[in-house]
This record gives C-alpha cells, structure tokens and sequence, in this order.
C-alpha cells in the first residue's frame, strides 16, 4: 500500500473514498486502516446512482463461489462473519480514474460482490492522466 | 475501460461536514472508489 500511496502522491492525484454508510461508520473503516485518503459520504446514493453503479442481484450476492469460498473458510477457521442487518450487501462499488480536466479515463462499476479493480490498472490511469 | 466521457459533477459530504464538489477537484487526476456496504 504504502507503494501505491507513492505513486499516487508523485503523480499528483486526489483519492475520494465515497461511502454510503453512516458517518460513523465510514470513519471507523478510515481509522482501522488508516486511510490517508479524503472520505466522502453519500447516504442517499445520488454519486453511486450517478457513475450507474448497481445493486447485485441476491443469487450474485450470495451464491457466488468465491463468496461463498471466503465464508466457508472463514467459518472452518473458526470466525463467525457478521451477519449485517439492516445494510444494503447489495449495492455494488466501483472505482474510476478522472483525469486533470474531470475526463473519465477508467471506469470499473463492479458486476458482483466479488468484481475488484486491479490496484496495478488505477495506478496505471492516474501516471498516465498526469503526464 | 476507457470511458472518455466527463464525470457527473457529485457534491459529497467529508467526515468534517464540509462540501466536496468533485469538479472542484479539477486541475489533478481524481480516484473515485465508491464502496460497498462496510462489514
């Protein structure tokens, strides 16, 4: 991480960490990883729905192999995953790249619970929309 | 993907309450993650 922090400060770039958790939430997640980025909150979703980021269907949300793999291996180690009441496991994340004139230049909306962005693909985006 | 298109100009809440308007952020290369629901 602390590499990938290096490159984005050298290319010059803003990171926007945008949550639609309550405030508590999202700065419990920036203390426990301590987050060097700016963090955003959008309790309403207006910025999900407005880069089309979607809910998951339920089959995709719980029935995926590798999501069901992490819980099984969560549950032979002995850990009990939280069951999250009341939080929308649906909704689905994303990441894009913008570049100095506000230009998408990578957009990545997730398709599963389990869809993630290569770090190495962002990093990419952002040295090559500052040069 | 390349999406070539212009980001839709959000206006977010910070953790301190002020206004974070992303096309105030123009001039540098922006990473927006949007997250899922936090465990």
């Amino acid at each position: 991480m602390a590499e990938s922090n290096d490159r984005l400060e050298r290319a010059g770039a803003t990171v926007v960490v945008v949550s639609f958790d309550a405030r508590e939430r999202a700065a419990w997640l920036r203390d426990r990883l301590h987050l060097p980025f700016v963090i955003a909150l959008d309790p309403h979703r207006n910025g999900y729905r407005s880069f089309a980021l979607r809910r998951a269907s339920f089959l995709r949300t719980y029935t995926h192999p590798d999501v069901v793999s992490f819980y099984a291996r969560a549950l032979l180690q002995g850990q009990i995953p939280g069951l999250h009441r009341g939080q929308d496991r649906r909704q689905l994340g994303g990441d894009f790249v913008l570049d100095r004139d506000g230009v998408i230049v990578l957009a990545h909306p997730e398709q599963g619970p389990e869809d993630r962005t290569p770090v190495g693909s962002i990093l990419r985006a952002v040295e090559d929309a500052a040069s | 993907m390349k999406a070539d298109v212009r980001a839709p100009d959000v206006t977010f809440a910070t953790l301190t309450g002020e206004e974070l308007r992303l096309s105030a952020l123009r001039g540098a290369p922006v990473v927006l993650t949007f997250l899922r629901y936090i465990g």
